[in-house]
């Protein structure tokens, strides 16, 4: 006679997960589709089923707003930061589908709307993730997918692209997992949280823990010195990849690294265990900066951006505490809606033949497309942090944050860094109004309603977030 | 901290939307001026009555949701921590929201006759629309920086409008001239707000006012720098210079901009920040006397005038004087109801004079008009009431603000003040009268040689040449349009004065719970007397005009008088007491010695070698970035390692030594 | 003694037992090569090319493919230990994920990863 096993999770539990199953159901539907049409699933089906399974789930995460529940017995925590993340997630994958709509080719659209959405899942599983089960589970989910997406297209660049960022990255997953082991090894238990109980003095186990998990998520996070990936993977893939990459990646990473930094803190000697990461932050902030001085190609030139734009998000939980946090939301907010918009723009004068993505491209974009380079203006503006958009009203919350917690030689990298941009971004507004000499050479083509609805949606939510109420307690009211 | 509102909060939909109508009103015109053509007119003046009618009625909401006292607050958006932004509407913002919209709306009106034909027609509408929103926003802003951002606007709507005629080098150089003047008001205005939230923390009315005692000492330094931006908006002595310059523009547009409700800017804002005011004595001794010298000034000046429309610009510089000075001792019940008088008579003035110039082709020179009574009585009875109503006989509106403010002057223990207003109501009667005898009496002298005149160079005398903008004789629009205004204006004018008749006048009700009690001191004279001692002024002033101007003796040599006087005139008047010309030196030669500095040394060494070197370094830092992006896995992951390194090294020591 | 002391001398051990046995044929055997002796131990079957040499990408698709079923089975083997344990629940999870995979092999199946082109 057996004992019965009594199921250890109720409907409570698997409630959480309803908006990532419906993504998951999603992929296998556009699968399942592909798998019993003739040929290969139209193309237009197969994006409807996504764009419903995405706005679906997007739907119901929005309906959990508001209620706290630690499913899986801490491997997921629903709460307001949580939904936020999510939501992020799936705003990511919205915009990116609406790219495929305008580029993908229709032969594989199926497989690849399909990697999208689990990878859409990992990335969504990463924002409530809070033991490192659940962490290692969404990272993996999320990674594995973007290696296959990365090297969807027929040369070799994006199947360096995609091979560089398989060893690369699954080095970097090693040393996570190592850190992983050696945090339970130290703490005896697989939540985060435990790291704050952890008696911290004399316990290298711990620290080099800390280390190496660190180090996992600074490489997803692509911050200086771990960041040598992410110009040439985001160069190689193919443009909605890279646009799903610099915001849903980035998205999960940080709500983990969060949800670190909230565990570390109470512990005695946060300051010296998170140092590292301020100091990486800052770095990656001039640095990023710098390194998107010398680029020709839009993608890389983000890329480079997303560097430091990052490092800015980190450097908002540098000192802990609900004010930095929210702040860091707001700015990754913001940071969704600009990079998705600048891609959005860069697709939207891509053809099918030629991604638009080389600065070449955006020579006299102004009389070719005026709204085009308009919105394309703001987008580079905001990311530039200049005054009427969210990107100034977030960095100047940041740097509120950082001095007030005594951070100033952080907010002081964040103006450097901020300095240096300019100039990089100012180029590419400065080619698309330029006059071209060479306008005749790129006459314009059609350009696709959706990559053009996408770009003014997010030029539109942008001028909302500037104008959003900025009072502490209402900046993104997280409920945990 | 707790967070003080003036006025009790609420949902004031009417409110809102009469203050954003205008801007629809402005964006339609601009949008779709073409296809709109002579709608567009209509359309702008349809925007001004409704909003004047939503006035009314968010009036009388206001009145009876806060049971009975006026004070009605909607908030509109909280941006920043220590910013939100809220519409405010108490008896002072009604004033001048119900100036702005029903002035500005028969103006508007005015405009379709006087505007009709300009082949700008729809541009015009939607900058004057335009301008009344950013009115608007200026004075129902529950907050200084609304305040500031409305204060900005209107100058903005205001170098359009000056340079509306943009062909025209000297409109050009006028618009330029009020803007550049306006800024430096800004930038005041801008760090009276710094110092202001930086020892308060707040920007909300209702919460420095609560909190003025926070300021201490630096509540001079505030009142100065809100009164050098009050100052350049209202043509105070020294930045006045500009507004004879704006009458570069379309005449409604002087009506309006320069007379009626922009210039009186500086009025509102000193009046707004009574609390402030009334703490510091040396800022009222100071405002009140720049008040007093701007009234004395701009009467003087304006006797020396030959431009119709530049003798009521130098008497609106006067009068706006008279306001600052009434607000700036303390007497804002006065400053404020003479504000509003004078919107109405200068308004009148202004429109009458356009009615003339309409009829005569553009011209503006009283010395080549004349004897127009006869042909125009209509102008003539609108100007005359205005004239009167200015010059404050007894009975006429001017005469209850202006000897308001003239008396305040002496109860809040500032004789001298009151003795240069009584003074400057004499010369004011003087030059009105002068204006009236030269335009309207005698014989036309329009058909006369100017040299004969002494005009020596027409063109350069203020009347502007014939060119395609004005409308041409043969395309007028119907008389009546440009009439009703107008003649609707005779009413107020006469009798908007009334409404401070008294020891308990509607007026005092009106305003006795927005301004503290007054602390006068004991005078030497009643107010009746002070009346008495102003009509005996303005008499004296008629008396010269009639002698030098409207007597049969001066008639007859009329023209031989006025080539005489041209010739004649000091050159300290002439050149209007060279306050250009020390402003020049003083400011634009220093100026452009500090550019030529900059440009010749400082720009090409300092800056542009720092920024080059900057650059330079960036460049190579940038390379430097590059370089290690090899393209090679194996170069990657070394980085990676070299990193991992770093970090476990940091954590193996950190954990270590704990 | 810490906890993981003997993890530690386990390695120690197995460390030395790997290069002890690395390096001890070669000191200790007595070196007599020849040709057929020097051939990789192939399972009897003669090595025809350099053992270092490329595979068709082929191969590692269906070495990829072969490891998602490998792990499936992996899976069933527990379940199936734990069935009566685990009741419906472990039923209908089981079949879901058999179902998730089969969807999978057939897709492949269908897109021709399972041709050897």
């Amino acid at each position: 006679m057996t004992n019965v096993i009594a199921n250890p999770y109720t409907s409570a539990d698997w409630n959480v997960l309803y908006p990532l199953g419906i993504v998951a159901l999603g992929a296998l539907a556009v699968l399942f589709v592909d798998l019993v049409s003739k040929k290969h699933a139209p193309k237009w089906l197969t994006l409807a089923l996504a764009g419903l399974s995405v706005i679906g789930a997007g739907v119901v995460c929005a309906q959990q707003y508001g209620q706290n529940y630690d499913a899986f017995g801490g491997g997921f925590l629903l709460g307001g930061f949580a939904v936020v993340m999510q939501e992020l997630v799936l705003v990511a994958a919205l915009g990116t589908l609406a790219l495929y709509a305008t580029l993908g080719d229709e032969e594989r659209m199926a497989g690849t709307i399909a990697l999208l959405l689990w990878s859409t899942c990992g990335a969504m599983l990463m924002a409530g993730a809070a033991n490192l089960m659940t962490i290692f589970l969404g990272l993996e989910l999320l990674s594995l997918a973007l290696y296959c997406l990365c090297g969807l297209r027929e040369n070799a660049i994006a199947r360096e692209a995609a091979l560089k960022y398989l060893i690369l990255s699954s080095t970097a997953s090693g040393f996570l997992l190592y850190g992983m082991a050696l945090l339970f090894g130290s703490t005896g238990s697989v939540a985060l949280a435990a790291i704050a109980q952890a008696p911290v003095a004399g316990n290298p186990m711990l620290w080099i823990g800390c280390a190496l998990f660190l180090v996992g998520l600074a490489f997803k996070l692509s911050l200086v010195p771990f960041h040598a990936w992410s110009p040439d993977v985001y160069e190689g893939a193919p443009l909605p990849v890279t646009a799903f990459m610099s915001v849903a990646t980035k998205v999960g990473a940080l709500a983990v690294l969060a949800r670190f930094v909230d565990a570390a803190v109470p512990s005695a000697g946060a300051e010296k265990l998170l140092l590292p990461l301020w100091i990486i932050a800052g770095i990656s902030m001039v640095a990023g900066n710098l390194g998107m001085l010398a680029q020709h190609d839009l993608k890389r030139l983000l890329a480079f951006s997303g560097i430091a734009q990052v490092g800015y998000i980190v450097a908002a939980l540098a000192g802990g505490g609900a004010l930095g946090l929210r702040y860091a939301l707001f700015y990754l907010i913001a940071y969704t809606f600009m990079n998705l918009g600048a891609f959005a723009v860069a697709t939207a004068i891509s053809t099918q033949a030629e991604e638009g993505s080389r600065l070449a491209n955006y020579h006299g974009l102004a009389q070719r497309r005026p709204f085009l380079a308009a919105a394309m203006t703001f987008f580079m503006l905001a990311l530039a942090g200049m005054p009427p958009t969210a990107g100034f009203v977030g960095k100047i919350l940041i740097l509120s944050a950082n001095v007030g917690a005594g951070y100033a030689w952080l907010a002081g990298l964040l103006i450097l860094g901020t300095a240096i941009s300019l100039y990089a971004y100012a180029k590419i507004i400065r080619a698309m109004y330029v006059r071209d000499e060479h306008a005749h050479a790129r006459e314009a083509h059609p350009v696709s309603p959706l990559a053009w609805a996408s770009a003014a949606v997010c030029a539109a939510v942008l001028l909302v977030l500037t104008f959003y109420p900025l009072a502490p307690s209402n900046v993104i009211p997280l409920v945990r | 901290m707790i967070h003080h509102v003036m006025g009790v909060n609420g949902f004031y939909p009417l409110l809102m939307t009469l203050w954003l109508l205008p801007l629809a009103g402005a964006v339609l015109c601009w949008t779709f001026g073409p296809q709109l053509k002579q709608l567009a007119g209509w359309l702008g003046a349809a925007t001004l009555g409704t909003s004047f009618v939503l006035t009314l009625l968010s009036w009388s909401a206001a009145t009876q949701n806060s049971g009975g006292a006026l004070g009605a607050h909607q908030s509109l958006l909280s941006w920043i921590p220590g910013f939100d932004f809220g519409l405010l509407l108490d008896p002072l913002s009604l004033i001048w929201t119900f100036i702005i919209t029903g002035v500005g709306f028969l103006i508007h009106f005015y405009s379709i006759g006087y505007m009709h034909g300009d082949k700008a027609f729809a541009r015009f509408f939607a900058y004057m629309n335009f301008f009344v929103f950013a009115m608007l926003t200026l004075v129902l802003s529950d907050n200084f920086v609304g305040l500031l951002v409305g204060w900005g606007l209107v100058g903005l709507a205001s170098y359009f409008l000056i340079g509306f005629w943009f062909e025209r080098p000297s409109a050009v150089a006028a618009a330029r001239k009020a803007f550049v003047i306006n800024v430096v008001g800004d930038v005041a205005i801008m760090f009276a707000i710094f110092v202001i939230f930086t020892k308060v923390g707040a920007l909300g009315f209702g919460d420095v006012f609560a909190n003025a005692s926070q300021l201490g000492d630096w509540v001079f330094v505030v009142c100065v720098g809100l009164f050098i931006g009050a100052a350049a908006k209202s043509a105070q002595l020294p930045l006045h210079t500009w507004l004879p310059d704006a009458m570069e523009g379309p005449t409604p547009v002087s009506a309006l901009i320069h007379a009626a409700t922009m210039v009186t800017a500086g009025v509102y804002l000193i009046a707004r920040c009574a609390p402030l005011w009334s703490v510091s004595s040396d800022a009222q001794m100071l405002v009140g006397t720049i008040g007093a010298l701007t009234a004395l000034v701009g009467a003087i000046l304006g006797t020396a005038q030959w431009d119709i429309k530049r003798i009521l610009a130098y008497s609106t510089m006067s009068q706006i004087g008279y306001m600052i000075m009434g607000v700036g001792v303390g007497a804002f019940e006065g400053g404020v109801a003479h504000f509003f008088t004078h919107a109405f008579f200068k308004a009148q003035l202004f429109l009458g004079s356009g009615l003339i110039i309409h009829a005569l082709a553009n011209e503006q020179d009283v010395r080549r008009m004349g004897g127009l009574m006869k042909k125009m009585p209509f102008a003539f009875v609108a100007m005359l009431t205005g004239v009167l109503a200015i010059c404050g006989i007894p009975g006429f509106s001017g005469a209850f603000s202006k000897d308001a403010v003239i008396y305040g002057a002496l109860a809040h223990g500032h004789p001298w003040l009151y003795a240069i207003g009584l003074i400057t109501a004499g010369i004011t009667a003087y030059y009105m009268f002068r204006m009236i005898f030269l335009t309207f009496f005698g014989s036309y002298r329009g058909d006369v040689d100017p040299s004969e005149l002494g005009i020596r160079h027409p063109e350069l005398a203020g009347t502007p040449a014939h060119d395609e903008h004005e409308p041409h004789e043969h395309d007028h629009a119907p008389a009546w349009i440009m009439a009703v205004p107008v003649g609707l204006l005779i009413v107020p004018t006469v009798f908007a004065g009334w409404l401070m008749f008294g020891e308990h006048s509607w007026w005092s009700q009106f305003f006795s719970a927005q301004f503290a009690p007054e602390h006068t001191v004991a005078t030497p004279v009643s107010d009746v007397m002070t009346t008495v001692f102003a009509v005996a002024a303005v008499l004296a002033g008629f008396a010269i005009a009639y002698l030098r101007y409207g007597a049969p003796a001066a008639m007859e040599h009329a023209i031989e008088r006025l080539r005489t006087e041209t010739v004649r005139m000091p050159g300290a008047l002439a050149n209007a007491l060279y306050f250009d010309a020390a402003l020049d030196a003083l400011f634009v030669r220093t100026s452009q010695l500090l550019g030529t500095l900059f440009g010749r040394l400082i720009d090409p060494l300092v800056i542009d070698g720092g920024v080059r070197e900057v650059a330079l370094s960036a460049r190579w830092l940038g390379t430097l970035v590059r370089s290690f992006q090899t393209g090679l896995v194996r170069a990657y992951a070394l980085i990676l390692v070299i990193g991992v390194a770093c970090f476990v090294a940091y954590y193996a020591i950190a954990g270590g030594v704990h | 003694m810490n906890p993981y002391g003997p993890v530690a001398i386990y390695l120690c051990v197995a460390l030395a037992a790997a290069l002890l046995f690395t390096f001890l044929p070669g000191l200790l055997g007595r070196g007599k090569p020849n040709p057929q002796k020097q051939e990789a131990y192939e399972c009897g079957v003669e090595p025809t090319s350099a053992v270092a040499g490329r595979f068709p990408v082929r191969f590692y698709l269906i070495a990829m493919l072969f490891v998602v079923f490998d792990v499936e089975a992996a899976s069933l083997y527990p379940w199936a230990v734990q069935m009566h344990a685990l009741r419906a629940f472990g039923l209908i999870e089981m079949v879901v994920f058999v179902i998730v995979i089969a969807i999978g092999y057939a897709y492949v199946w269908k897109k021709g990863g399972l041709e050897w082109r």
